[in-house]
């Protein structure tokens, strides 16, 4: 008795890509390939100070020693780093937008397409907004009002420019150039992304938000992202991505780095919608990033959310080091892979201060024929002692030709940790199904729902219109997925 | 990975000095050859394959192993010791050789088939180099190829159809002082054609803590409705080295299940691949390991849900002191059209000193969606309310410690229905508790 | 079955047959339902009772091979379940499904605007359905928190099929079936929900009750009495079959099951 037909799911899963425009906007390129000319060219282009470029020159040397790891549970085309453009930015962005009137006008269109209207973000929901182009931060909304807090919150290049000694105290202290390939690789090529600096005792007043777009083609988007919480002091970042369908992969190979000091908290959250690619997996975009958090100071809180439904493969996992005694890391995901999308992504928890707690809550969802991993390491470090660890990961396969897959490490030196994992994989049940339906809801409506259901938990994590917007694109990506 | 260089030539060297003296016909000798090559390959595997990760193989890096020379000296009664009451038929090895005058085969039925690897050289060399020839462990595996390369004995276990032995074989092997420094490789076959049904106890045991490696490689065939009950006690002095592979085949309606008891030697590993090839294959692995001192005790498992309609059960428990490091890998792999597998797998480890480590990996990779498959893991002491709840009814800290821990370690025995090797378990773990925990 | 009756019947079920796994469990079963009746389906476990319930509603996996079902004129056959539904068949489950992180609200809410966009009304937003919904609770008393639960998930026996009758008064379906709603209930529960059922007894609403015992229908009165045995309704009755049935036992109609199965009542 089987509830849904190949036919079915086939018809259902091909439901395409919403975002999958592009825009003419003129764009001010390098050529393509990657030397140390290419290095000096982007930090020249940005009027770099000399640390900043010779951190890049190592950062680079580094890389060219390394090779892509191999270890992830994913399969793709091997990456040809000579055949990438390394800087592109839209052309009329040269000097930099004075006002988001100054915006190009094209620019404002596609973030109107993408629902993201600055002006309508900035009047509504007040919600500050830096957006990316193609690696290249095109607004900043709300920063006279964060400045009058104190608050920061700019491109990184501005932040370079401008707050230099903060840029050259926290950059790389947590994920250095040498901590992967990728992120050698982001280190030495990376041209924009967003600052953010809260000094202490300030609850930052409004969420901030980043949306990042790859518009270009054949351009690699190697963003950097820098969020530095000082002592009692509280923010909630957002991000957002996507990027136009184009027949080739396209690269985007991010670092982020969060720093909370003392009783300081820092919320991240992302709706990760990059291009995936076809139904028969042409295009889409790598997405392999490096996201990692340091609970610094005592009693901090660094918490990641992820809706990730788009890329081609995802490598990606976002960590906390809990190196302040009593100091807390969150990690709440949701991945769906759908058609050829695959995703090995988890975190990691790294336990070294006493006291320290973590959670980890992974939602996976495989259609199609896609392939999603968990992967997660909890490490208790001999001095965390009374540490805790609460690990559940579930899965839900939708079809017999997807993949779901749980790779979970505990590694624990100390007696009084206490680590916990447990691990489910389920199918939407053909009762639950009948159920609906004996309720007048169609199966599509009905697998949507039980599976935003399935994934509540991680939801509830994610700021107010943030979460719509998730079990919106949850509910796009589905229709695509089973109905 | 110096380490790793050396050792390779260490071994290699050890084979090409000894090769002359090897058992065997030239296919034999062109399997050893073809096998050593395959570990020259690749050489021993450091903590950098994902498989090792947990892994020191400390010791057995720096060794250069011989084969053990002169004659093996084992006091009765000390094999006495470990001897199981009311078995059909007991087979003892010395230092890796079958000895004829500590065993017993005279009871064995009709269609029950127990001899030495190397008799079967000699008597039966056909179906062994069948049983070789066909065998799919793979010398990628490095300790598969030593093994194959240097294989000199072990036992062959063969039921024929509808055999049931109605009470368990033992198999024991001894280490002997005259083992210091040498390598014993073992083999062993057990096949059990449709509906046979047997329960054997393995035990690794040596009087010294000297240095010497047991490599042991075991291939299970079960045929349809076949049963097989496996325990194995692993329990050598600290300077042993212990790795154990084991290749398993269920086929169609037949049950394996296995239980391991790790508490010996100072490196271990213990590992099992199973493949439930037939449908309504089912099979249950469990463990303990208990380790104190720096021993580090490594388990590792994979279930290969082949087909339609398996079960499997998986519960590994670890209890570890002093510096000792226990890990567990364990993967459950469902492959593409294994609808309706029904697995589980779990993984308890308790911490007893602060310089103990707990590692675990367990996995599911699953391609199929109507499954019911899930994994716990758990890192952690003593309930503290357990504790709370027996110093209430007046037991002193410590004994209420004790207490608890043999009751977490205990569970993997009850569940023995054979009262004798009920019996002989439950005095090896409380052996190994009172030397690690105190009772 | 003259035309000039159709319009009298609601649901009209011929000489159906159906297998489930090659086996026939359904064998010419025929029955009569008209709005405002309650008809109770009595018989022993292996029946065929619930089949019938999922036949009615539209479940897959069964097979009909042959006979015809029509409502309201309809061939009923031809709909997917969630079209039954939404032409007023409402199934109160013997086991209600568990849906986790489905708010049960919300679950209810999307079935009745599934219901109202396919009769052509103008969909319920979340503060109209609360308030509607809020009135029906009140008039069952059902317990607040089930608002706030997902479908199902950690209720008691007695939540659920309370659950279900609290969906029905919201779904006001024309149809309802009942499919062993009193199993797992005490004596209070039951009460509870046949309250619940009288209550939403309507002229222009017909029940189909399903159950092995004849308590339930001390409190939900039927207007006839079937009583299913091998795959065909072998006796009908008034009220007081039950009664006789719960006395002399299902042997009782089994022994006579090929005469009784003769004499059928059109209620």
């Amino acid at each position: 008795m089987k509830i849904m037909t190949h036919d079915k799911i086939e018809e259902l899963t091909k439901k395409e890509y919403k975002y999958g425009f592009h825009t003419n906007i003129e764009s001010d390129s390098l050529g393509k390939g990657l030397t140390e000319e290419t290095i000096r060219l982007i930090s020249g282009k940005k009027n770099e100070p000399e640390f900043l470029l010779e951190w890049r020159l190592r950062a680079f040397e580094h890389w060219k020693t390394l090779s892509e790891p191999t270890w992830q549970y994913v399969k793709f085309n091997a990456v040809d780093y000579q055949d990438i453009v390394y800087y592109s930015a839209p052309k009329s962005q040269k000097d930099g937008p004075k006002s988001l009137n100054e915006v190009d006008p094209e620019l404002r269109k596609m973030f109107d397409k993408l629902g993201i209207s600055l002006h309508e973000q900035q009047r509504l929901t007040g919600v500050a907004v830096d957006a990316v182009v193609d690696s290249v931060s095109v607004a900043t909304t709300f920063k006279e009002k964060l400045a009058e807090v104190g608050v920061i919150f700019c491109s990184f290049s501005e932040a370079v420019k401008r707050h230099p000694e903060l840029v050259k105290k926290y950059l790389g202290t947590v994920v250095p150039y040498t901590d992967n390939f990728f992120a050698a690789l982001n280190s030495a090529v990376f041209s924009d992304g967003s600052f953010v600096f809260i000094p202490k005792g300030v609850r930052c007043p409004m969420e901030l938000s980043t949306y990042f777009r790859i518009n270009a083609a054949e351009t690699g988007q190697f963003e950097r992202t820098l969020i530095v919480a000082e002592e009692d002091s509280y923010v909630s970042y957002l991000e957002g991505c996507t990027a136009p369908m184009r027949d080739e992969n396209q690269l985007h190979a991010a670092v982020v780095e969060l720093v909370a000091m003392d009783r300081a908290e820092i919320k991240y959250s992302t709706v990760q919608n990059w291009y995936p690619g076809d139904e028969n997996g042409k295009g889409g975009i790598y997405n392999f990033v490096t996201k990692r958090g340091k609970c610094k100071g005592v009693a901090s809180k660094i918490s990641w959310t992820q809706v990730e439904t788009g890329s081609a493969v995802t490598w990606k996992y976002p960590s906390v080091i809990l190196q302040g005694d009593n100091s807390v890391g969150e990690f709440y995901s949701v991945a769906l892979t759908n058609n050829c999308q695959q995703a090995d992504t988890g975190t990691k928890m790294i336990h070294l201060g006493k006291n320290t707690r973590s959670t980890i809550l992974s939602k996976g969802i495989s259609a199609g024929r896609g392939q999603n991993a968990y992967r997660g390491l909890v490490k208790i470090q001999k001095n965390a002692a009374g540490a805790r660890n609460y690990t559940q990961c579930d899965s839900l396969l939708l079809g017999d030709r997807c993949g779901a897959h749980t790779f979970p490490y505990i590694e624990a030196k100390n007696k009084t940790a206490q680590v916990e994992h447990e691990a489910t994989t389920s199918k939407i049940s053909d009762a639950q199904i009948f159920y609906c339906k004996q309720r007048g809801i169609s199966e599509e409506d009905a697998v949507s729902m039980i599976v935003n259901g399935f994934c509540k938990d991680v939801f509830q994590k994610l700021p107010m219109e943030f979460a719509v917007e998730a079990q919106a694109l949850l509910g796009v990506s589905l229709e695509g997925a089973v109905g | 990975m110096i380490a790793s260089v050396q050792n390779k030539t260490l071994f290699s060297d050890a084979f090409r000095s000894g090769r002359a003296l090897l058992p065997g016909e030239p296919w034999l000798q062109a399997l050893r050859d073809s096998a050593i090559g395959c570990f020259e390959e690749r050489g021993l595997p450091t903590r950098k394959d994902e498989e090792w990760r947990y892994l020191d193989l400390k010791t057995l890096g720096k060794t250069r192993y011989g084969t053990p020379a002169g004659k093996p000296e084992i006091s009765e009664s000390f094999a006495r010791e470990h001897f199981l009451g009311g078995t059909l038929a007991r087979f003892c090895f010395v230092d890796g050789k079958y000895d004829a005058s500590l065993s017993d085969v005279d009871e064995l039925p009709a269609g029950v088939e127990l001899l030495s690897v190397a008799e079967a050289m000699n008597k039966n060399e056909v179906q062994l180099k069948e049983a070789l020839e066909a065998s799919d462990v793979d010398f990628r595996h490095p300790f598969v190829a030593l093994n194959t390369a240097f294989l000199q004995d072990g036992y062959v276990l063969c039921l024929k159809k509808d055999v049931q032995l109605e009470k368990p074989v033992q198999i024991l092997f001894l280490g002997s002082e005259a083992s210091e420094n040498c390598a014993e490789h073992s083999r062993h076959f057990l096949f059990l054609a449709e509906g046979a049904k047997a329960e054997v106890l393995e035990c690794y045991v040596s009087p010294k803590a000297g240095n010497f490696l047991n490599n042991v490689v075991t291939e299970v065939a079960l045929e349809k409705a076949a049963q097989l009950s496996l325990y194995r006690v692993q329990a050598e002095g600290g300077g042993c080295s212990h790795l154990n592979y084991s290749k398993v085949s269920v086929g169609e309606s037949a049950h394996f299940e296995s239980k391991v008891f790790s508490f010996g030697a100072g490196t271990s590993r213990n590992e099992i691949e199973t493949e439930l090839s037939g449908a309504h294959a089912v099979c249950s692995l469990e463990g303990l390991y208990i380790g104190g001192g720096d021993q580090c005790l490594d388990n590792r498992t994979v279930i290969d849900h082949r087909v339609a309609d398996g079960k499997s059960r998986e519960f590994y428990k670890g209890i570890l002191g002093g510096n000792a490091r226990g890990s567990f890998s364990g993967k459950i792999l469902v492959e593409a059209g294994a609808q309706r597998t029904d697995s589980e797998q779990n993984n308890r480890n308790l911490l007893l000193s602060d310089d103990a480590e707990a590692d675990s990996k367990p996995q599911l990779e699953i391609y199929a969606d109507d499954v019911k498959c899930s994994h716990g893991a758990t890192v952690g002491q003593l309930d503290a309310d357990q504790i709370f709840y027996l110093r209430a009814r007046g037991i002193g800290e410590g004994q209420a410690r004790s207490l608890l821990t043999a009751a977490f370690a205990m569970d993997l025995v009850e569940s023995v229905a054979n009262a004798d090797i009920r019996e002989f378990l439950e005095r090896h773990v409380n052996q190994k508790l009172a030397q690690e925990v105190g009772r | 079955m003259e035309k000039a009756e159709m319009g009298k019947t609601l649901l009209e079920i011929r000489n159906l047959r159906v297998s489930v796994d090659g086996k026939q469990i359904l064998k010419g079963l025929s029955l009569s339902v008209r709005p405002g009746q309650v008809h109770a389906i009595m018989g022993p476990n292996g029946s065929g009772k619930s089949t019938l319930a999922h036949v009615l509603s539209g479940r897959e996996g069964y097979d009909v091979t042959g006979g015809e079902i029509s409502y309201c004129g309809k061939d009923l056959l031809a709909l997917k379940a969630e079209d039954r539904a939404r032409e007023g068949i409402f199934l109160a489950f013997q086991y209600p499904v568990e849906i986790p992180g489905v708010n049960n609200m919300y679950f209810l809410r999307t079935a009745v605007n599934a219901v109202r966009s396919h009769r052509g009304e103008a969909e319920l937003d979340a503060m109209d359905f609360l308030s509607f919904a809020k009135a029906k609770m009140e008039k069952l008393g059902m317990n607040k928190n089930l608002t706030s639960r997902s479908v199902n998930e950690g209720f008691s026996g007695g939540e659920k099929k309370r659950n279900e009758v609290f969906q029905m008064s919201v779904l006001e379906p024309k149809l309802a079936i009942l499919d062993e709603t009193d199993s797992g209930l005490d004596i209070d529960a039951l009460k509870t929900v046949a309250e619940g059922v009288n209550a939403l007894r309507a002229p222009d609403r017909a029940f189909l009750v399903i159950t092995h015992y004849q308590r339930l229908l001390d409190y939900i009165v039927p207007d006839v009495v079937h009583v299913l045995a091998g795959g065909q309704i072998v006796k009908s009755g008034d009220k007081n079959l039950a009664l006789e049935l719960e006395e002399r036992g299902y042997e009782w109609v089994d022994r006579g099951e090929t005469e009784a199965g003769k004499g059928r009542v059109q209620g």
